[in-house]
């Protein structure tokens, strides 16, 4: 769904643009609070909350980049409700309830941000090394797992997530065989690979 | 809330970094973002190294999205729309309608920078630091493994990824998986005598225990621990050498000892860490909760209350005094906490987890103090630019020695 057009759609109240929200961001804000809670379960929640808070305001917001930014600061800031309830339970245990350090919880939202997109880069990776990584990343399979689903050994599924990485690091500037390689639907790390 | 576009936009620009599209003068804001600051240069190394990516990414998958969705969808559905949203499940947990206000106040102290304090004589080096400076690639952290060695005198192999059910001749059973080892209770018709077992963790790594009466045992790296497989007498006894925490099950009857070479810790149920390294000069206890009563050989003796900790040099002199709990447990909570520690003492701690030694050029620079905070997962390279930065000190790497001295 097109920018404009979903905010224009989430200020009319239309579900449809939430659910898209949802599945823009809903990953990486899990992968954000994971850090300021602990325990996934509690993670999920704050994450719930944040987008119930995004839907009651949701005439506020012009652009994906300002719900992003409001999706953040409701689950930093629940987050810290949360903490301060712990730390009351569990008062005798100083040093494991020290809330985290601020900056790096900014540095946490640096973090979910970039892996969402190079995440994002990976799934658009030529067929190959593709199948792997959206296996691995995207529907959360294991290496195991992932490995007995495309009939290749674990290490094959290991090498191909390293491979996809390296790919993306090399960058598309600095492999100019990528485009003669992209004709022949295989990259050649990924032919490399499967050998 | 525009105040994070200028993360957003760092963040950006990291991942079009990553992806080798990003132009020359976004290379450029991104290289003064990175000199910046120490942290900025730590977050950098680690994003662009790729064991770390890898398992981030590996954790990066949210546990069922499309439930999560269809959670969100009744939970905004049942609410009528002037009223407050309640999350399913979590009834009693209300925003408060002045969330607005409060995520205004809560952005002013998320954008505040709380600072780590720098102690150091020297001048703080000038951000000349080169971006793409030497990386310690090979330098790892530590992870979970260990050694055990078995009453028979066998030895296996702990890791991360062996499940294994360990079987003695007293008849007793462990269970090894991840990264702890469980022994299961004691069962009253084992007649053979109980059997010892050690776990002995190597220099970049850490494991857990959990002995027969239940009592948990954090192992830090380059420690040892011996232990009997069930406790028979009317003492329970552990031998320790290096650094663990303990949380000693509760059995009023049979009191629980920790022998380190230099003290003895006597304890009935409560949790404290135990620091006995022999390259350390002193032996520490520090207490959580509890008692404990900590004895030299010498006869010396001394009874700690939750909060305090006792510090015994070589001498076998015994001192207890308020403990900082934050810096004594640092280790087990994954992180490094540098109080006006000298540099001696911090390159000590790196090697244990990091598997490396250092070796000082210049031996002024053993006495430099620094105090920070930093994570134990994190990739040593940003660590050491960080002391480079502090000190004017040079770290040199040959094989796993680093050797440290003026630039």
């Amino acid at each position: 769904m097109e920018e404009l057009r979903c905010m224009a759609l989430l200020n009319a109240g239309d579900e449809k643009a939430l659910q898209h929200i949802f599945s823009l961001f809903y990953e990486r804000l899990c992968f954000f609070a994971r850090e300021i809670t602990q325990t996934d379960l509690q993670a999920e929640d704050l994450v719930q909350e944040a987008f119930i808070q995004l839907w009651k305001h949701r005439n506020g917001f012009d652009s994906f980049r300002s719900a992003k930014a409001f999706l953040y600061l409701a689950v930093k800031n629940g987050g810290r409700n949360q903490l301060k309830h712990q730390k009351v339970v569990l008062k005798h245990v100083r040093a494991q309830t020290e809330p985290p350090v601020e900056r790096a919880v900014l540095h946490k939202m640096i973090e979910a941000e970039v892996l969402a997109e190079v995440r994002k880069a990976l799934d658009q990776l030529p067929e190959g090394c593709r199948e792997v990584i959206h296996l691995c990343y995207f529907e959360g399979l294991r290496n195991q797992e992932a490995a007995s689903r495309l009939e290749v050994s674990i290490n094959t599924v290991k090498t191909q997530k390293l491979r996809g990485l390296r790919m993306l690091r090399m960058g598309l500037k600095h492999f100019p065989f990528f485009f003669l390689f992209l004709t022949g639907c295989c990259h050649p790390f990924c032919l490399l690979s499967c050998l | 809330m525009d105040e994070l576009n200028p993360y957003f936009d760092i963040a950006e620009l990291a991942g079009k970094f990553l992806q080798g599209v990003v132009t020359d003068e976004e290379r450029v804001f991104l290289n003064a973002w990175i000199a910046q600051d120490y942290q900025n240069r730590i977050l950098w190394e680690n994003l662009t190294r790729e064991p770390y990516l890898q398992q981030q990414l590996d954790s990066f998958k949210g546990k069922d999205p499309g439930a999560a969705w269809q959670k969100l969808l009744s939970a905004i559905r049942s609410a009528p729309d002037e009223e407050e949203v309640v999350l399913a499940g979590s009834a009693r947990r209300r925003f408060h309608p002045i969330f607005r206000y409060a995520a205004a106040a809560a952005l002013l102290g998320f954008i505040a920078y709380i600072g780590y304090r720098w102690e150091t004589n020297r001048p703080v080096a000038s951000p000349g630091i080169p971006v793409v400076a030497k990386t310690f690639d090979d330098i790892q952290p530590g992870t979970a493994k260990a050694r055990l060695v078995l009453g028979n005198g066998r030895v296996l192999a702990l890791g991360a990824s062996a499940k294994d059910t360990i079987r003695e001749d007293d008849g007793s059973r462990a269970e090894a998986a991840m990264d702890v080892l469980r022994y299961a209770a004691a069962t009253s018709n084992l007649s053979e005598p109980a059997q010892f077992n050690s776990m002995i963790t190597p220099r970049g790594g850490e494991y857990k225990l959990v002995l027969s009466d239940g009592t948990k045992v954090w192992l830090n790296a380059a420690s040892s621990i011996r232990y009997p497989t069930r406790f028979t007498g009317a003492r329970r006894e552990v031998w320790l050498e290096g650094e663990a925490f303990l949380e000693v099950a509760g059995d009023p009857s049979h009191p629980f000892v920790v022998r380190t070479p230099k003290t003895d810790i006597t304890v009935l149920g409560t949790c404290f860490n135990v620091k006995s390294y022999t390259d350390e000069p002193y032996d520490r206890t520090s207490l959580v909760a509890g008692s404990v009563r900590v004895s030299t050989g010498q006869g010396g003796a001394v009874i700690l209350e939750p909060g305090m900790q006792s510090t015994v040099t070589t001498g076998e002199r015994i001192e207890r005094r308020d403990a900082n709990l934050e810096e004594a447990l640092a280790w087990k909570n994954g992180l490094f906490v540098f109080e006006h520690e000298s540099l001696e003492s911090i390159c000590r701690k790196l090697s244990r987890w990091y598997n490396v030694d250092f070796r000082f050029r210049d031996p002024a620079y053993k006495t430099l103090r620094f105090t920070g905070r930093l994570r134990r997962g994190d990739h040593i390279t940003g660590l050491l630019h960080m002391l480079e930065a502090a000190y004017h000190v040079r770290f040199e790497q040959s094989g796993l020695t680093l050797s440290v001295g003026s630039r």
